[in-house]
Order: structure tokens, then C-alpha cells, then sequence
């Protein structure tokens, strides 16, 4: 399996400015805090955590909406920050994106064809000409079930499921390798997370895309994802194949996590694993593990030194100091 | 007649529509549900199906104009608040019945301190003064589990966390004893970790108070984790009602049962989501029929024809279906 | 509240929003038309001086006649086609200051909001100098330096007009440009300028002609009060701030004089800001999600 995107050490830090007339860096909020993992060809990488926890913005260091402060984009083997002009028009192309809220997605004053077009109107390198284009965004549209009839409507004329649909069209008509699916079914209904999910599933098996899915609840992650990382503070605690590590569950941050999750059946309420206290602000992180004030079995080590990421299997990653 | 006395809240036939000048929106058409004192009942629906307009309905807080509840009685300890005066049902509000909201962020007046806002509840229906007033806050932090209440009853809001906040608003609500507490989506805004702190919080208010709960979700998780029992409501109108149980053992109406095979689980694995095609009609529509047939798997003519009446499938487990 | 079937009502009720503002269109379209057409279809030459006609009471005055029906001033012109005359002056004055402070306005503006930093910081400061200098000071200064012109008050009034445009103009864009079609824009790829013209543009728009109506009459008024005090059009031109000017020292003996010009001023500016509150209304988005169901 070809890793297609990878990401190396990924630091994402925001300096926090005093209040005073004269602006002074007083400290950074670490978004992101030394993040690796990589996406392979047709398969999700489900990334999960609480607000906050930085997953949103590993989003946008990967769509260049934000600048890493430290560590390296490779796309197709190939370092983001070596890329040429022409390279990086061809990595925008290849990598786009599906967000939370389809309203705040589609811009109110263009119409559902040219929301569409837009990204093959900007990335026109093989020069299709107009006919072409629209072609090809009534293919897209029956791709994601949008009659192309509709294609002259603007994006208030649809509900809420058909707008992401809508969205993910725009995506994919580019031919993408990767779609960062961030929160993409989050904000919908039950029914109609269900359709744009199995949606998601189809197009990945016809088309061997790669999805990032990134999502606070459990088991949208666990129906979607191959492979699984849990955030927590800007750091992956936990890195591994989903279906293992919804099994075993080794740190003890990802067994809070899901111990919180609710139950699918009333017979299935399991005690749960209640943390205490807050989640501390990332601008003051605590010393040593960022997990350690929350965690029931804290050692003395964890106050002082911060575990780094260590295989407790193949291809299966925990940072605690519990675990060799 | 005689199980009246463990009955605390009985809604009939309850209508409330909204008067637009696009026609008349029937969000609540002919709701029914009974609670028993001390009882978890849920109200569970996908956005739009009037599960919060049936719980604005019971605080009389529906805004008019538009709206207004034209049809049934909402029967709340053997009076009908729907006859009674604005004057009168000021009283109720806060004293009989109480409400928490979704959003910690908007449910708290930014201008003052925490403190302030518990004492100003607690001066309006207890009739406390000076220390004993305070006393009492202070005693109400600490039962909602708020550390060092002393010390946060100086706070203001934006000091406190979104987890807090949300506990600060459930002091807030009990402070007064009610005996109803309808609780809309109070925990859609919080973090998985953090909603399972205030749900058990809002268990051990219950179990303290003897408080009714009714508690509205779009979350069938919630309602297995919370409720004894609940109602599934589409387009206006109940569907199901029975213990948690029957629902998820027995999910008798097409749409429960649709709607459980279209929830992704994280305790077993589902190959692929069953999903609902198409979308719930537009509630400004005249429906003679039943309001799922146009989405029906199993709709016959004569479900198109006309509502079909409440049947009881079992002890306490009522279906509106044809097939029944 | 307003009852629906007493007078207050009806007028209450032909502004709503929804319905069309029925009076301030009108009017409007009227003072086009004659601003189109002026000397066209005034009774006599604005310019013409008849003394024996002079101090012409308005004709529903005793002494008045249907010859001049708003009657005559101190040099026997007739009135009523001075005003006819001076609606195309005061409307081009209006289009030209518009389209001046507003295209520019609106430029910098989105260039301001859009990139933010040093640009932002230069260009909004550079805002709030310009509307904190009291546009009579500048029209007189340029008076003093170009001499009174049409130019000299479309300039005076673009200047102050880019800064108002460039303000609330920014003020949209940055809400805009946090909304997730700006940031999948980049993802796809667009250039900032493809972003300021495709994305963020369109939705100004409905802002922006709301903002340019609203303004009609204040420029009216404005220019009116440049003519009045001689900072603006110099005569024989027939303009209604100096008839107005011109008229005060009769303002005892012959009130018409400045009376109707001054009404016309009002009536304009009125319908235009009617209007403008009207449009406000219809083209809110959110007036159209309502009804959507769900």
C-alpha cells in the first residue's frame, strides 16, 4: 500500500499577544504538537478528539490554509515545501475538502453549476472546453445523486443532506487523491448521515480516494475508518488500525473516550470512566504527559516526562508511560 | 383513573402551529405523552420534527406571532396550564417546571456573576434574603459539583468552562424545586467526556429531587443511557411511544426501525448502514395520510389516505401504523 | 397597534416590507423622468428674466396665475421650471459622487478586509482621517484652490463617500471571508483576486445598493447645501441649493422662492431613503430562508 500523503512531525503553534499597545508574544497556543501519520490510497484515516484538540486545524496545515511552524508535507513521496508552481496547482487539485456546515460551504450568490465547475474552471490544465465542463459537472452530480437538472438552482433551493452532497461533488470533480472530510456529516440528521456516508464508502471503492474523517463521535469514525488516531491537546495519544484499537482501547485517555461514548442499546450501559477536572488550555500546557491531571492511573514519571509514541504492536502506537 | 396519583404530566392532543405567510406550519400536530413523577421520559427526533416545540409548548414559550398552540391541554399535576392566566403561569414557569438549553455559551447573562444570576432564581420563587440567600447558592454550586463554590460563585460566566456553565444553568433550574425539568439538547454542545459528567449530574439532581425529566434529543444513545421511557417523533407528530426497551428491542413503527438500522454502532460491527431515502416533507404541506409514507418501505394506499390511530402493540407500547 | 383600515394604517401597510413601496417609487421615477428630459418639458427657459413677472405669488395665491404655477422670483424666472431644470444637476451631481466614492470605495474596502495586516491598518486609518474633516472645510478649500465647480463637488463628495463605502464594505467582508466557501476557494486553488471578484463581491452587492440609495439623498442634500453657501455650482446653472440661498432674503415677503426648491429637496431625498429602507428589508437572505420547511 502506497502512502500517498504523510505528514512529519507536524507543529502548528499561534503566538498569543499581550494586551497592551505594544504587542509583545507572551507565550504560543500548541495546536498541534508534533503530529505524524499518513494517508494511503483508498482508505480513511478516521481522526478523533474533543474540541480542541487540534484535529480541525491538522485540516488546514494539510489544505495550506495555515503554515506549519515545524515539520514537512510529503505528498506522493515529495516534500510540500519543494514544490514548484505547477506542483502545487496539481497538490490543490489533488486535495480537497468537505466542511461541518454545507450552508456556510456553498456561496449563497453562485449557482450549483458553477459552485461545482469552480475547481476545474481554476485548474483547467487539460483546457476542457465549456461543454466539457459542463459535461463533466453533470457526471459529478449524478455521481453524488444531484439531478443535474437542478444544475441552474442556487444552494438555498436544497435541503441540508443534498447542500454536503452538493459539497462533495465540488470535491470530487477534480479527480482528488485525498478529501479531508472535516466534521462533513456531523451537522446531519441520522437518516441522512447514514446516506452520505454510505455515499462516502461507494466513491471511495469506485474511485480508491483517500478520506481523512475527522469527527468527534465514535462510531461514525469506527463505520468509516481503516485506520484511527485519537487526539488529545495537539498530540496523538493512540495510532492504529480502528477496528484494534476500539478493541483494546490502550491508553487511558481513548478509554474515557469511549467508555463516554453513549450506548447503542440500553443493555450495553457500561460504567463509565467519569474524568475529573477540565481540559487544560493549550496555552499552558501541563509538564510531563498533557493527559496526566485527568488520569486515574497517574504515575509519579508522568508529571515529569512526556511519553512519546511506541509500537505496542504492528503499526499500533500508544503514548503512555504505562505501555512499553 | 388510578394510577392518577404518580402521574405529573399528561399532554393530549397537543397543536401548535406557526402562522406564516407561507402557509401555516403544523410543527406539532396532535402530540400525546404522559410523565410520572420522578420518571425520564425522552423525546427523540431528527431536526425540525417539533421535539422543541412541544417542549416550548409545555413552558407556554412559544414565540407568538408566529406561533401558537391551538389545540389540547397539557394537564401538569391535575391543572390544565393551557387555561390558565399569563399571570398565573409566570408562577408555574421556574416554579412547577423549569428548562435547560442547548448552548452553555447564551444561557447566562455575560454582565453578571454566576452568584448573582442563582440568587436572582432563588430570590424570585424561595424568598430568601442576605446570608441565607447566599448560603443557599453556594449550596446549590456544590450540589451541581462546582469545586471551590465559594470561591467560583464570584466568577463570571466567561471564567467558567462550557462543561461548568452548563452546570451552573442546572443549579439554576433546580433551584427553585421544580417538579417537571425539560432538558432540550442540553448536552449537544458539550464534549463526550464532559456530557457524561453532566448526565450523571443530572441523574443524581433526579434521584435527590424527585424531579420529572423530560428530555429532548436527537440522540438514541442519550435516550438508551437516560430514559425509562420515550417517544419517536417525525414531521409534527408522535410515532412510537414505550419503555426504552420495546423501542429498542422491538422498534415497531417503519421509521424507529428504519432509524436503528441507520445508526452506526460502536459496539458491534455493521457492514453497511441502512439508510432512509429522501427527506421529511415540508410541514407547511397538508398530509392527509400518514407523514412517513412518501419514505415507507412498506406503505400501502391506504396509508396515504389517512392518520392512522394510536394502537397499544403491548403493555405501554403504542404505534401510529397502519400495519397495526 | 396601527389598525389596518384607518389612514396610518394604509400607509403603514404600502411600506411594509414585502410589498412594494408604491409613493417613494413613484416619486422617484417622476424626478428621473424630469431629470431626463428637463428643459424638454419645463414651461419656459430656466434662465429666462422677465422683471415685470417678478414676485409671481404661485397660482392657488391671490395675484397668482396658472402662467407660473409655483410662481416667480426676484428676477421674474419661473420656478417651476428652475426646479425642473435643477433635478438634472442635482441627480448628476448624485450619480457621478456615488459612482466615485462607491467603486472606489467599495475596492478598498474589499482589498482592505480581504488581506488584512499593514494594508488594513494604512487604509482604514487613512478612512477615519477623511470622515473626521468636515466636508464643508474641504468643499470651500477646493473651492478656493479649482475655483466652484460641478468637478469640485463630486470630488468633495467622493471623498468623503469612499471612506463610508470602504468602512461598512470591510466590515461585510470580514464576516464573509470566515464562512467556508472563501477557505474551499483556496483549498481549490483561486487566486485572491478570483476570491475579492467571484466569492466576496456577489455577496456585497445587495449591501452595497441599499448603501448607494440610502445615500442618494444625503449627496441631494449635501450638494444643496455646497450651492448655498457658494461652494458649489456657480450660477446662472440652475441648482436647488441656491435657489434655496438665493431665496432666504425673501423668505418674509415671497416664501415660494426658497419654499419649493426646498421641497424638492426633501421630497427626493425622503423617497430615496424610503426606498432604501424598503430594500433593506427584501433583500436580507435570511427574509428568503423562511418557508424553506423543516
Amino acid at each position: 500500500m502506497s502512502s500517498l500523503l504523510e505528514l512529519k512531525n507536524i507543529k502548528e503553534y499561534f503566538p498569543v499577544m499581550n494586551a497592551r499597545i505594544f504587542q509583545k508574544v507572551v507565550g504560543y497556543i500548541r495546536a498541534v504538537d508534533d503530529v505524524s501519520f499518513s494517508l494511503n490510497e483508498g482508505r480513511t484515516f478516521g481522526l478523533v478528539g474533543e474540541s480542541g484538540c487540534g484535529k480541525s486545524t491538522i485540516a488546514k496545515v494539510i489544505l495550506q490554509l495555515e503554515k506549519p511552524t515545524a515539520g514537512a508535507i510529503y505528498f506522493r513521496g515529495k516534500a510540500l515545501t519543494g514544490f514548484k508552481r505547477g506542483e502545487m496547482a496539481d497538490y490543490h487539485a489533488s486535495v480537497q475538502a468537505v466542511f461541518q456546515d454545507p450552508t456556510s460551504s456553498l456561496n449563497p450568490r453562485m449557482r450549483v453549476a458553477d459552485i461545482v465547475a469552480e475547481p476545474l474552471v481554476i485548474n483547467n490544465s487539460q483546457n476542457n472546453s465549456r461543454s466539457d465542463i459542463t459535461d463533466m459537472v453533470a457526471q459529478t452530480l449524478m455521481q453524488v445523486g444531484i439531478s443535474p437538472d437542478r444544475s441552474k438552482c442556487f444552494p438555498h433551493e436544497f435541503s441540508g443532506g443534498q447542500r454536503q452532497r452538493i459539497a462533495l461533488a465540488r470535491a470530487l470533480i477534480v479527480g482528488p487523491g485525498v478529501i479531508i472530510l472535516d466534521e462533513s456529516v456531523s451537522a446531519l440528521d441520522v437518516s441522512i448521515q447514514a446516506q452520505i456516508m454510505n455515499l462516502l464508502r461507494d466513491l471511495q471503492e469506485e474511485l480508491n480516494v483517500a478520506y481523512l474523517f475527522i469527527a468527534h463521535d465514535l462510531a461514525t469514525v469506527k463505520y468509516m475508518s481503516h485506520r484511527l488516531g485519537v487526539m488529545y491537546l495537539g498530540k496523538l495519544l493512540e495510532h492504529g488500525p480502528a477496528g484494534k484499537i476500539i478493541e483494546e482501547r490502550i491508553h487511558p485517555y481513548t478509554k474515557a473516550l469511549f467508555s463516554a461514548a453513549m450506548p447503542s442499546h440500553p443493555d450495553l450501559i457500561k460504567e463509565e470512566v467519569v474524568l475529573t477536572g477540565e481540559v487544560p488550555s493549550a496555552f499552558d500546557l501541563p509538564e510531563g504527559c498533557r493527559f496526566h491531571p485527568r488520569c486515574d492511573r497517574a504515575m509519579k514519571i508522568c508529571s515529569e516526562v512526556e511519553p512519546d509514541l511506541k509500537d505496542v504492536a504492528e503499526n499500533y502506537q500508544v503514548a503512555c508511560h504505562l505501555y512499553p | 383513573m388510578g394510577d392518577n396519583m404518580s402521574e405529573l404530566l399528561n399532554v393530549k392532543n397537543l397543536k401548535t402551529y406557526f402562522f406564516t405567510k407561507y402557509g401555516t406550519v403544523k410543527a406539532v400536530d396532535g402530540v400525546s405523552f404522559k410523565v410520572d413523577k420522578g420518571e425520564t421520559f425522552g423525546i427523540v427526533g431528527e431536526s425540525g420534527c417539533g421535539k422543541s416545540i412541544t417542549a416550548l409548548s409545555i413552558m407556554r414559550l412559544v414565540p407568538d406571532p408566529p406561533g401558537r398552540i391551538v389545540g389540547g391541554e397539557i394537564v401538569l399535576e391535575g391543572e390544565d396550564i393551557l387555561k390558565i392566566s399569563d399571570n398565573e403561569m409566570r408562577k408555574v414557569r421556574g416554579k412547577k417546571i423549569s428548562m435547560i438549553l442547548q448552548d452553555p455559551m447564551t444561557s447566562l447573562n455575560p454582565v453578571f456573576t454566576i452568584g448573582i444570576q442563582l440568587e436572582e432564581a432563588i430570590k424570585i420563587h424561595q424568598g430568601l434574603k442576605g446570608r441565607s440567600l447566599r448560603e443557599r447558592a453556594i449550596e446549590l454550586l456544590e450540589m451541581v459539583q462546582i469545586s471551590s463554590a465559594a470561591v467560583r460563585y464570584k466568577n463570571w460566566p466567561h471564567q467558567l468552562s462550557g462543561g461548568m456553565r452548563q452546570r451552573v444553568i442546572g443549579a439554576i433550574s433546580v433551584s427553585s424545586e421544580p417538579r417537571l425539568l425539560i432538558a432540550d439538547e442540553p448536552t449537544t454542545a458539550l464534549d463526550a467526556t464532559i456530557q457524561v459528567q453532566f448526565l450523571r449530574l443530572l441523574r443524581e439532581l433526579q434521584e435527590k429531587t424527585g424531579v420529572g425529566l423530560v428530555f429532548i434529543t436527537h440522540d438514541f444513545g442519550i435516550i438508551a443511557r437516560m430514559c425509562q421511557r420515550a417517544a419517536v417523533m417525525y414531521a409534527g407528530r408522535i410515532v412510537e411511544t414505550g419503555s426504552v426497551r420495546d423501542l429498542f428491542d422491538n422498534p415497531s413503527h417503519p421509521y424507529t426501525a428504519a432509524l436503528m438500522r441507520s445508526l452506526p454502532k460502536l459496539e458491534e460491527k455493521v457492514e453497511r448502514l441502512a439508510s432512509i431515502e429522501g427527506q421529511p416533507p415540508p410541514l407547511n404541506d397538508d398530509i392527509q395520510g400518514c407523514r412517513f409514507a412518501e419514505r415507507c418501505t412498506v406503505a400501502e394506499h391506504q396509508c396515504r389516505l389517512s392518520y392512522p390511530d394510536e394502537t397499544e402493540i403491548s403493555d405501554g407500547h403504542f404505534v401510529s401504523c397502519w400495519k397495526f | 397597534m396601527i389598525k389596518s383600515n384607518s389612514p396610518m394604517g394604509f400607509i403603514f401597510k404600502i411600506f411594509r416590507p414585502g410589498r412594494y413601496p408604491v409613493i417613494p417609487i413613484t416619486i422617484i421615477c417622476i424626478f428621473i423622468l424630469l431629470a431626463v428630459l428637463g428643459q424638454a418639458i419645463a414651461p419656459y427657459s430656466a434662465n429666462q428674466i422677465d422683471l415685470r413677472e417678478r414676485f409671481t405669488p404661485p397660482f392657488f395665491m391671490e395675484g397668482g396665475s396658472m402662467r407660473h404655477l409655483l410662481g416667480t422670483d426676484a428676477m421674474g424666472r419661473d420656478i417651476l421650471s428652475r426646479i425642473i431644470v435643477g433635478t438634472r444637476v442635482s441627480f448628476i451631481v448624485a450619480i457621478l459622487s456615488l459612482t466615485l466614492g462607491g467603486v472606489v470605495g467599495t475596492a478598498l474596502g474589499i482589498i482592505s478586509g480581504f488581506y488584512g495586516g499593514t494594508i488594513d491598518s494604512i487604509l482604514m486609518r487613512t478612512a477615519d482621517a477623511t470622515l473626521a474633516f468636515p466636508i464643508i472645510l474641504l468643499a470651500m478649500l477646493l473651492a478656493i484652490i479649482i475655483g466652484p465647480s460641478l468637478q469640485n463637488v463630486v470630488i468633495s463628495l467622493g471623498i468623503v463617500l469612499w471612506a463610508r463605502y470602504a468602512r461598512v464594505v470591510r466590515g461585510e467582508v470580514l464576516s464573509l471571508k470566515e464562512r467556508d466557501f472563501v477557505a474551499l476557494a483556496r483549498i481549490a486553488g483561486a487566486s485572491g483576486i478570483r476570491i475579492m471578484w467571484k466569492h466576496l463581491f456577489p455577496n456585497i452587492r445587495s449591501t452595497l445598493l441599499v448603501l448607494l440609495t440610502l445615500q442618494v439623498g444625503w449627496v441631494i442634500i449635501v450638494e444643496a447645501s455646497l450651492s448655498f453657501i457658494g461652494a458649489g455650482i456657480p450660477g446662472p446653472t440652475p441648482v436647488w441649493g441656491s435657489m434655496i440661498a438665493k431665496g432666504r432674503d425673501y423668505v418674509t415677503t415671497a416664501w415660494w422662492i426658497p419654499f419649493f426648491p426646498g421641497m424638492a429637496v426633501a421630497i427626493v431625498c425622503l423617497s430615496f431613503n424610503m426606498f432604501g429602507d424598503w430594500l433593506r428589508e427584501a433583500l436580507d437572505p435570511r427574509m428568503r430562508q423562511v418557508g424553506g420547511g423543516g
